[in-house]
Parts: C-alpha cells; structure tokens; sequence
C-alpha cells in the first residue's frame, strides 16, 4: 500500500477523488469547506482533484451504498482499491446513516472496499475530516484512541 | 372576514412597534434541542441506569436496548450519532453529555462501539423482570425525597404489576376480617 506519509514528505500534489454515492450534499459541502480553508497550509499539503478514481491516491466517499450501485462498484474493484486510501466521511458512509433500516440499502462502503479512516458526523465538520486525515497520513505523532465513554 | 383580519394584523403590528420585538411561539421552541452544535458525545458508565429513555428519542438508531437474561444491554453506535443532542436532554441522570470537540474520527470501525450492561431486577413472587435495579432504588429515593413516604412501607416495590394487585387485595382482605 502506498504511504502517502512518504507522498507528504516529498512535497508532491496528492491526487484527491471525491466520490459522492448517493449522498444528500451535506458532507459535500463541508469536504469543499476544507479544500477552501488554510487547514492544509499547516502541513503545505498539496491537494490535486483528479477526474477519474483510477488515477487517485486518496478516495473520500460520501453517501451511504444502494443495491443497484453495488453491483457497479464490485466491477470496478479491481481499478479502484488498489494501492489507494480509502476515508468515509459522514454517518452514511460508514454505517447506512439515517437510511440504515430502508429496504434498498446495504450499509456503509465498508461491505465492499476496505477504508482506512472512518469520520462520523451529521455531516463532519471540516476541522474533523482534517483531524482523520493528519491521522491517516502520519502527520499526527500520537496515535488516538477515541474513547467517548468514561467510568465515573 | 377580510376586513376583520386585517384590523387584527394591524393590532399586532401596533403592539410591536410598542414593545419593539417579537417571539417565536412556544411550540416551534420546544421541538428544537437546546444544544444542536456539533460536539463530542461523552457517556457515564455508572451515572446510567438503564432505563432507555434515550434509545426511544433517537431518531438515527444510534442507541438500542436489548435484554438479556441477567442485564440489560444498551447498544451505542457512536458512528450513526448526528449529534443532535435529544438524548442529552432526555435523561434523567445526565449519563450523557455533550462536550465541544472533535466527532471522534477513528482508524477502527470498533472504536465507534459502546455496550453498557445493567443487572436487571425480578420480581420477588414470580421471577419477571420488572426493571434495572439501579432504577428501582431511584424511584424510592425519589418516592421518599418528593413525597415522605418510607421505604419501609414499600414492599410492593419488588413485585410486578400483577403481583402487585394479588398482594395488595390480600392485604384488604386480611384487614375487612380483621
């Protein structure tokens, strides 16, 4: 697998796919947010938008998976989840989302690829989808555990 | 008809200019959460009680309670959440609270899981399970705190709701023959 840890390093443009599956624009406009933003100065990440998913080296999803799409995504497997990193963005993506119990819906894109980040969010905040990608990168030194619950 | 709902818009308009503002009415305030920002959920193990008040307002599936044989089990699904903040307002015992923050990204899909495990409590007389047995005993300190009454009258507590009418007719009874 490719670490874009290395990419980052070497100050080249990492090649960024956004692929939006059904999703209601919400997470897409906090995605748009954060290319917008002067988040990525802090690093001096490069954000190149590629066209075609074949080309990319970093792939967002949005939207939750339905059965007629899956059937496509299976074809394209073998183009897509090769030496790629793969960040869910939103509840949708992960887990189904609001749509989990409605009948042509499988689930999060997890079933199909593999993902390598998983950002909950109802949509995620720009500052969150940052957050996973330093974490998914290497940028972050310390690994996170996010454990939301405490023994009081 | 017309003519009157004009006269009445004209009273209000008066009536503002008088006071210079205007509320939004008390049934559109209600229905909003009072904090509906984005934050990061923190959950009490030992604060709750189990008594799934918040499974039954969450409107994204995120929390759901099972039964076991011996506990109750509360699902929590950190990655449905849409932090809305329904189920902060919804329990009794602020076992969850709304703190700001990041919406938790994680590497792991298992890291976004929580189980809760409550012990239920059985009836006394016919081995049903009435409730968790954290919230029994808030109900009598409640009973006592609000309303006076001893624990000790309360036997009744640890009888579910048919038993409770079997005990409670023996107990006439005993008494209209005494």
């Amino acid at each position: 697998m490719v670490t874009l840890s290395r990419l980052a390093n070497t100050k080249k443009a990492i090649n960024f796919y956004h692929a939006n599956i059904g999703a209601c624009n919400g997470c897409d406009l906090e995605v748009v947010n954060l290319l917008s933003t002067f988040l990525l100065e802090k690093h001096h990440l490069e954000i190149k938008l590629v066209r075609s998913a074949k080309n990319a080296d970093l792939i967002l999803v949005t939207g939750s998976v339905s059965r007629a799409l899956a059937k496509k995504i299976k074809e394209l497997k073998e183009s897509i989840s090769g030496n790629k990193i793969i960040i869910a963005v939103g509840t949708c993506a992960i887990d189904g989302g609001l749509w989990k119990k409605s009948y042509n819906i499988i689930g999060g894109i997890d079933k199909i690829l593999q993902v390598n980040c998983f950002i909950p969010g109802c949509p995620p905040t720009p500052e969150a989808i940052f957050y996973g990608l330093e974490s998914v990168l290497g940028l972050k030194k310390k690994f996170f555990t996010p454990l939301f619950y405490k023994e009081k | 008809m017309f003519k009157l709902h004009i006269i009445s818009e004209l009273k209000e308009a008066f009536l503002n200019v008088k006071d210079s503002t205007s509320e939004i009415p008390k049934s559109i305030k209600s229905d909003l959460p009072t904090s509906f920002v984005h934050k990061k959920m923190i959950i009490y193990d030992n604060k709750c009680i189990g008594c799934g008040a918040c499974a039954t307002v969450c409107p994204a599936f995120a929390i759901t309670v099972l039964e076991n044989r011996k506990h109750r089990i509360i699902d929590i699904n950190a990655a449905n959440c849409i932090y809305c903040g329904l189920c902060v307002e919804a329990c009794p015992e602020e076992a969850i609270t709304l703190v700001s923050g990041n919406e938790l990204p994680s590497l792991n899909k298992d890291n976004l899981h929580h189980e809760l495990r409550i012990k239920l409590k059985r009836c006394e007389h016919c081995r049903k399970p009435i409730g968790t047995k954290k919230g029994v005993l808030k109900t009598v300190k409640d009973l006592f705190s609000k309303r006076g009454i001893n624990t000790k009258e309360l036997e009744w507590v640890n009888l579910c709701s048919s038993c409770r009418r079997k005990f409670q007719s023996y107990v006439l009874i005993r008494q209209s023959i005494e």
